[in-house]
């Protein structure tokens, strides 16, 4: 289970809790950070490869949930851990409809942590790799020539050659040229292979892109 | 007693004859009227009637017939006590009895003609009294005649003196209103002049108030002619101005029947003035006595009571005299000390102020006292007891045990207060106590972690140790946080009257109610409502309730805030007290979730009134819910188990507007 690339973040105002947390979870080698407060965890660079965040729900000044807000609104969809001292039933509801991994009241087994941090581990890592495949396709659709786009769209959305030929004026025999040329700058085998990465990249584009 | 003055003489004119009698007697026995009229013609009667008698007696011892001078003194007498008609028919009947008894034998005209010596006797001494010029009408019987000129002139003189000393009011009058002679007092008392008088303008008729005149002529002028004097009385008479003074009168005729007299007449108006003012001040004394509950005591040197005024002790004040205070007294063996002292106190003879005892009032109901008294010491300075005042100040005592008895229901609020904070206090404790367990958990879990590596990782479980003490020394220091904070007793039970318990709450939120201009209703269940339980918890849970609906209507008109809180009998073994108020009233989908902790519609609430109420209910066996099905504003309702013996069932209203 070790994973050295990922990290746990923890964020507890009370010192001694926060410090046994960290110390639990590095006895399971993994790497944790912690922070007293919301505003050192926003100053701080946030490291590479899969997180989680485990944190307490009521803080002076800004909450759990409000960070969790924020977060969403921000795009960087982290999975949280929420740890609160009162069986808080409503606010738990609200954290887990936000997304959160788990609402733990205190004090909490051990494992369900654990359980939990490796849930949102997962849930990061595949989000990662989702990242870096997007990535990759975004960068092959990048290395496209204008032309080489039109056509791969067109193709996307399901146009024979013959029709594409006819609608931007250009001889078939050109069409097929670019298509094959186009899916292997993208490294696509197959026509369908290439319709959901095209589609994917829609999507995509709709969303804000994170820096 | 002599009549004055003479027949003819006119009483304006200043050598009126005046009695040699005034010298010795008084004015008022001057002015006594004379004898009345019967008496004096029945002294004519009988005096002829013992001539007779003496006559016929000489004649049976064979003395000579001796009648004619026995009559003669008969009518002499006559004359001389009785007066000239009385004389005159005496000289009459002397006639009638000589010639019809004394010589019945004798031919009718000697019979006259002897007899006529009686009537011309008669004659006789009319014209010696009228040559006399004297003439006697009613004698006194201890009235000396001194005829000589002298002596009249002297006494007149003094008449006079007496008339113009003008220490009383004297005037003569006609029995017609006009006022003949008047000295200067009277004229001063009614504020007229001489010359008014000289003029004729003063008459007694007219200065009588019209009320003073139906009485003169229905009672005194009638009293007059009978007996010809006037028993002192009191009337009013108008001054010139209008104006009445208040007088003191006494009159007498100057013959039976006569239209002439002479009044007295005393100026009364110092003395009604004084006796006003004497009655003004009885009045107020009596109306301080009367509105004052203090009453007065005297106690002998022995200290039992020798007077106490009627209102005294409430009641049965007479039955109190000869015994000592502290024979009624309810606190002598409660407070034996307080007694100790009062004791030595009027053993040292020292003034005291302010004792209050407790004693027993009307029915032997205990009444409060308060005394305060000084020592009485006669002219030779011996100790004679003490005297002072009482007053019943059952009442201020009372109140101020109601009040004590508030103040110690305040701070046993307050202290429910606490124990309210405290339960968000609880909330906090649990938060903070979790957070040491879940420390704890955590380093155990990761020492034993750590052990488990190979090698064991010894240093990350020093670390975890060490932690593991200061997370139990925290968890300690909460512990006993906690223990401090709760140093009450457990919940009571205890019978109590919900009813009593709930007017009490009212009155401690009354300031609240008048602040907000709530109208408060109560229904409670008429008599004692027995329940079982911590009576000041569920008063917290009363005042909650009361304080969160008054709270609410603060979003309605200040004249639609109405707060009913009623109780009642819902089962035989079970009361229902509702609260129901006029504000906006609980969203439905609110109507559980006002009962969760932390859970508040107001911006200050703690989210744990209701939720401490409600376990404070369930503690005891009770419930506490909130009501939807009104027409407008909140019901909140809590059912607690009641104690069997129920009161009647019909409702007590009241209504109070604050």
């Amino acid at each position: 289970m070790p994973d050295a690339s990922a990290t746990v973040l923890v964020i507890d105002d009370d010192a001694s809790l926060r410090a046994s947390v960290a110390r639990l979870l590095r006895s399971v080698g993994l790497n944790v950070h912690a922070f007293a407060t919301i505003s050192d965890f926003l100053a701080a660079d946030l490291p590479d490869g899969p997180i989680c965040l485990v944190l307490d729900v009521r803080f002076p000044g800004q909450s759990g949930l409000e960070l969790q807000r924020e977060l969403a609104a921000s795009g960087r969809q982290l999975p949280i851990i929420f740890m609160t001292g009162h069986g808080d039933i409503p606010m738990s509801v609200q954290a887990m409809k936000s997304g959160a991994i788990e609402f733990l009241t205190k004090p909490f087994r051990d494992q369900d942590l654990l359980d939990a941090i490796q849930l949102g581990l997962a849930r990061d890592r595949a989000r990662l790799e989702n990242d870096t495949v997007l990535a990759a396709l975004r960068e092959g659709f990048r290395s496209l020539s204008p032309r080489e786009r039109e056509i791969v769209i067109l193709v996307a959305r399901g146009r024979l050659s013959k029709q594409i030929a006819s609608e931007i004026g250009i001889a078939e025999a050109t069409v097929k040229v670019h298509r094959s040329r186009a899916m292997r700058k993208m490294n696509v085998r197959s026509l369908p292979e290439l319709g959901r990465m095209v589609a994917l990249l829609e999507l995509m584009a709709d969303k804000p892109q994170r820096p | 007693m002599a009549s004055y003055p003479p027949n003819g003489v006119d009483p304006n004119s200043n050598d009126r004859a005046l009695p040699e009698a005034a010298q010795r007697v008084s004015l008022r026995e001057w002015l006594r009227p004379t004898m009345s009229v019967a008496p004096r013609y029945a002294s004519a009667l009988i005096s002829v009637a013992v001539a007779l008698v003496l006559a016929q007696t000489l004649v049976s011892y064979g003395l000579p017939q001796r009648f004619g001078a026995f009559a003669l003194a008969a009518i002499a007498a006559t004359f001389w006590y009785g007066g000239t008609q009385p004389g005159i028919f005496a000289a009459l009947m002397a006639w009638l009895v000589h010639g019809y008894l004394v010589e019945p034998q004798a031919d009718a005209e000697s019979r006259v003609l002897s007899g006529l010596v009686f009537p011309a006797f008669a004659l006789v001494l009319i014209l010696v009294m009228r040559a006399r010029g004297e003439f006697v009408e009613v004698v006194g019987t201890t009235v000396e005649r001194k005829p000589c000129e002298e002596a009249l002139q002297e006494s007149e003189a003094k008449a006079r003196r007496l008339v113009d000393a003008n220490i009383i009011g004297i005037f003569i009058w006609h029995i017609e209103g006009r006022i003949i002679e008047a000295n200067d007092a009277f004229l001063r008392m009614v504020d007229y002049d001489r010359e008014d008088l000289v003029s004729g303008r003063i008459h007694w008729t007219e200065l009588t108030p019209p009320e003073w005149r139906s009485r003169d002529e229905r009672r005194w002028l009638p009293e007059l002619k009978a007996t010809g004097r006037l028993q002192p009385f009191e009337k009013e008479y108008f001054r010139k101005d209008g104006s009445r003074v208040p007088v003191l009168i006494g009159a007498a005729s100057f013959e039976n029947g006569g239209n002439q007299g002479v009044v007295f007449v005393l100026d009364l108006t110092k003395r009604k003035r004084a006796e006003q003012a004497l009655r003004e001040s009885e009045a107020k004394f009596r109306d301080y006595a009367e509105t004052a509950s203090d009453w007065f005591w005297e106690i002998d040197p022995h200290h039992e009571f020798t007077l106490l005024t009627e209102n005294a002790f409430g009641s049965d004040a007479s039955s109190r005299i000869g015994t000592a205070c502290w024979d009624h007294a309810l606190d002598v063996e409660t407070e034996p000390e307080k007694w100790r002292l009062v004791r030595a106190t009027l053993d040292s003879r020292k003034p005291f102020r302010d004792f209050v005892y407790c004693c027993a009032g009307r029915d032997g109901a205990p009444m409060f006292v308060k005394a305060s008294g000084k020592p009485v010491f006669d002219a030779n300075g011996a100790f004679r007891g003490y005297r002072g005042t009482g007053t019943d100040v059952t009442a201020i005592v009372r109140a101020q045990e109601e009040h004590e008895r508030l103040r110690e229901l305040e701070s046993q609020l307050a202290h429910m207060n606490r124990m309210s904070v405290m339960g968000e206090l609880c909330a906090l404790l649990a938060h903070e106590i979790a957070q040491p367990i879940a420390t704890t958990r955590n380093n155990v879990r990761a020492a034993m972690n750590f052990l488990d590596r190979n090698p064991p990782d010894l240093d990350e479980v020093r670390d975890a140790l060490a932690c593991l003490l200061d997370d139990a020394d925290r968890a300690g220091k909460i512990i006993e946080g906690l223990r401090r904070q709760i140093k009450k007793a457990p919940p009571r039970k205890d019978q109590f009257d919900l009813n009593d318990a709930i007017k009490e709450v009212i009155g401690l939120a009354r300031p609240t109610i008048i602040k907000n201009g709530v109208a408060v209703h109560t229904r409670l269940m008429e008599g004692a409502l027995f329940v079982e339980g911590d009576r000041v918890q569920v008063q917290q849970v009363a005042l909650n309730l009361i304080l969160n609906a008054i709270q609410a209507m603060s979003a309605v008109e200040a004249g639609e805030r109405d707060l009913v809180i009623s109780t009642e009998r819902s089962q035989p073994d079970a009361v229902l007290v509702s609260v129901r108020d006029s504000g906006p009233g609980i969203d439905p989908k609110d109507v559980e979730r006002v009962f969760e902790t932390f859970y508040s519609t107001k911006s200050d609430g703690t989210g744990m009134g209701l939720s401490i109420s409600r376990s404070i209910v369930a503690a005891h066996g009770g419930r506490l819910w909130a009501d939807l099905d009104t027409d407008r504003g909140a019901v909140f309702r809590l059912t607690l188990p009641g104690s069997a013996e129920a009161s009647s069932d019909s409702l007590t209203e009241s209504g109070c507007n604050a």
